[in-house]
């Protein structure tokens, strides 16, 4: 694959000016090895066929990306405005985690990254519980105590993301191993980002699946940067998927931001058989997004790179696909905008108007029964709280 | 009336520069409508409107520092409820069964929460030394309060960044510092021939100008000190063109605005835009823009100097690499054809990083210096 070839060691040379535009790699994705139904234009020319999913999964599917995207939109503000504390952009990783969750029955667990809400809203979590979890209100399942936009829900099977990047893949080895001894059908997916493929983690739990063949699907979403690291600083070899050929799992590389190419995939290796093991998935994208409110891409990445990934939007490409079905129509388009923005701004009214947690909530859960240190420190902290008001 | 508290987009962003206001007073805002550009140590950051409704109040003008936490805007929202913008409610713990056991207080042993040891701390009291007036002798912050009476200045965030950008460089930096004499009958002639066709154009020919238009000459010629470091390269990036910074002393601490392209400015285009420099920095106008991509720095103490100042160690304001310090013009003893004489000289000194920049090359910096500042007409010569 050209410009994945492994540079000279250290540092990145300052000759990135001198190479030509960046060409987004999905435009020659057969000659990349990427797996792919459609092209930028929706039209069927990969080589994975059209899975043809019903409509109404199809629509649920499409509304929720845009629904995600809209969040994004907003949230973006509402963290420039002081409204929420941090946010994770995951403008353009729509298709990734959609997809993959269409592919997966409800009774399955998810164990998901941030920059994934779709898995919540897929599954059914009310819009105002993510909101309620963005602007740190005490009646979300977190109690207020998470980062925004680190979400997870026990109750619809979704496991809260883990801040370490990477940590739970071992996690989710051992999840569905427990489901294969008790022979139970349930399956499992885990989505974590390329640098979490730097992590001891992420190789103690290929080397379990490879060996032990749980039935897990592991989702690598190669959005290209992690924080400031490009790929060429992340790994020597030239794709992430790759590295499953080394422990014995099953590996492709697909086209991340074709939500019919991630959906085809991921179901395909769900549905494997019990004896056929894991399989790692490295999707294809780009974060079109700042890494968090709190960095700034301008120092470490081209405008250009951007640019070119923009043409292949998930968001565009799944809609023309659709309205060659002649499912979708612009007007159906403007009012599911429009829809998606109020549902929204109610939502952020309803979370906003929520009581923030009490203080001292800090030590629950965290023992069954509170120790006595955790005793002393509370009263500690109510008597301080009491002497500064 | 609603307040925009300017909240720390950044994580752990302190303060941030206001760059400009995009709303007028006055104006209708929306919700998430752009209301002004901030500048903070990571980004430029386009800040949207909490609340929809009237802008009321602007509270601060563009160039001023905002601390996090302030009040920004005032926007008189529709309802005009008296709205914050993190409402204070906060729910009320469930009420547990059985109340904790009381903690024995063991002889010796000081009461006091985590936050009041940790002022006690900062302010360097030893909390036995306090009595306290809380339940069972506890210690608490008011007890601390009353005990100290010293004052601290509040710092701005001009002398913050300053701070932080100086001890940087003194402790990254390998200073070498070189001083230097020259005679200065060259700089104060061509000031006399030039002036009077300045002040026909309404300019003021100072010395500055004089000198910063010889310095960017030498500067030309010496490539390697008209450059800034990249500490992860190992190395210095050369440029072509001088973007000159200039150390002016304000009463919010030490600025440096930028002039830029000096080498390629006639002396009385030089003359009107450092003019304007200082007005503006005079009057906080500066824009951040002015602030950016310095490549050398000047610094004169000429206006401020009484005593005679015969060298100092001027510290580099990195990322760049070097700094030249120069006095006033004064009369001091001199030698002059084998003479000792009274004369007028100007008194420099050169600092550089020594771990990119030799003496040699410095001693050969300072000879064109030198030799400009002798015959500064050379300078208006060069190509």
């Amino acid at each position: 694959m050209p410009s994945r070839t492994p540079t000279t060691k250290g540092r990145k040379t300052k000759t990135r000016e001198q190479e030509k535009l960046p060409v987004c790699p999905l435009q020659n994705a057969a000659a990349n090895n990427i797996r792919q139904v459609m092209d930028a234009e929706g039209k069927l020319t990969g080589d994975l066929p059209d899975p043809d999913i019903p409509p109404e999964k199809l629509l649920h599917m499409y509304e929720t990306m845009v629904m995600v995207r809209a969040i994004d939109d907003r949230g973006w503000l509402l963290q420039r405005s002081g409204r929420v504390e941090f946010w994770i952009p995951h403008c353009g990783l729509e298709a990734v985690h959609n997809g993959a969750t269409l592919a997966y029955e409800d009774p399955d667990w998810i164990f998901m990254g941030y920059r994934h809400p779709g898995v919540m809203l897929m599954r059914g979590v009310p819009l105002v519980q993510l909101f309620a979890q963005f602007f740190g209100r005490a009646d979300e399942p977190f109690k207020g105590r998470r980062l925004p936009t680190l979400m997870g829900d026990r109750r619809y099977n979704i496991v809260p993301m883990t801040t370490q990047v990477g940590s739970y893949i071992p996690h989710v080895c051992g999840a569905a191993m427990g489901a294969l001894i008790k022979g139970h059908d349930t399956k499992f997916l885990a989505i974590f980002g390329d640098g979490s493929s730097s992590r001891g983690e992420f190789h103690s739990g290929m080397n379990f699946a490879g060996v032990h063949k749980p039935p897990v699907v592991f989702i690598c979403e190669n959005n290209g940067w992690a924080i400031s690291t490009p790929q060429s600083l992340q790994t020597g070899s030239a794709t992430f998927a790759e590295k499953g050929d080394a422990y014995g799992v099953r590996n492709l590389v697909v086209d991340g931001n074709d939500a019919l190419a991630v959906y085809s995939v991921v179901k395909e290796a769900r549905d494997l058989g019990p004896d056929e093991g894991a399989t790692l998935i490295e999707a294809m994208t780009y974060r079109m997004g700042y890494h968090t409110s709190s960095d700034n891409p301008d120092l470490y990445r081209e405008q250009a790179e951007v640019d070119a990934w923009a043409a292949w939007d998930p968001l565009i490409r799944l809609r023309k696909y659709m309205e060659r079905k002649k499912l979708w129509n612009k007007k159906k388009e403007d009012a599911l905008w429009a829809r998606c923005k109020e549902e929204i701004s109610a939502a952020i009214k309803e979370a906003e108007a929520m009581d923030f947690p009490h203080p001292s909530t800090m030590f629950d859960d965290t023992f069954e029964e509170m120790t006595w240190m955790l005793e002393e420190q509370k009263a500690a902290l109510l008597a301080d709280l009491e002497d500064l008001s | 009336m609603y307040e925009f508290i300017l909240p720390d987009i950044g994580e752990g962003i302190s303060e941030a520069l206001l760059i400009n206001w995009t709303v007028n007073p006055g104006d209708q805002v929306a919700e998430d409508q752009e209301v002004a550009t901030i500048s903070t140590d990571k980004v430029d950051v386009e800040l949207p409107s909490p609340r929809a409704g009237t802008v009321s109040e602007l509270c601060w003008k563009p160039g001023d520092t905002v601390q996090v936490g302030s009040v920004f805007m005032r926007i008189e929202t529709a309802d005009d409820s008296a709205e914050t913008p993190t409402p204070a409610k906060v729910k009320k713990p469930k009420p547990k069964a059985a109340t904790p056991e009381k903690v024995e207080k063991k002889p010796g042993n000081i009461i006091a929460a985590p936050s009041t040891r940790k002022l006690a701390a900062e302010q360097n009291i030893d909390l036995s030394s306090v009595s306290g007036s809380g339940p069972e002798g506890r210690v608490l912050r008011r007890d601390i309060a009353t005990t100290t009476e010293t004052k601290s200045e509040a710092p701005s965030g001009v002398r913050i960044a300053m701070a932080e950008r100086m001890a940087h460089s003194v402790h990254t930096l390998a200073h070498t510092t070189m001083n230097f004499e020259v005679h200065a009958d060259g700089l104060l002639a061509l000031q006399k021939r030039l002036s009077p066709a300045a002040n026909a154009q309404d300019l003021k020919l100072s010395m500055s100008v004089i000198i910063a238009k010889c310095v960017a000459t030498a500067l030309t010629r010496h490539p390697r000190f008209n450059a800034t470091i990249d500490e992860e390269a190992v190395g210095l990036v050369l440029h072509n063109a001088v973007n000159m910074g200039l150390a002016l002393a304000s009463d919010r601490g030490l600025t440096v605005p930028v002039l830029r392209d000096v080498q390629a400015l006639t002396l009385f285009a030089l003359a009107r835009h450092l003019g304007d420099t200082v007005n503006k920095g005079r009057d906080n106008q500066l824009q951040p823009a002015d602030f950016r991509d310095g490549t050398f720095t000047l610094t004169n103490t000429g206006g401020l100097e009484t005593a005679d100042f015969l060298s100092t160690r001027p510290v580099i304001n990195a990322p760049q690499a070097a700094i030249l310090w120069v006095s006033r013009i004064k009369t001091r003893p001199r030698v002059v054809n084998e003479q000792l004489e009274a004369g007028p000289v100007i008194n420099c000194s050169l600092s550089f990083d020594h771990r990119f920049l030799d003496g040699a090359e410095g001693v050969a910096f300072i000879n064109d210096i030198a030799e400009l500042f002798e015959i500064p007409e050379q300078a208006l010569a060069s190509e």
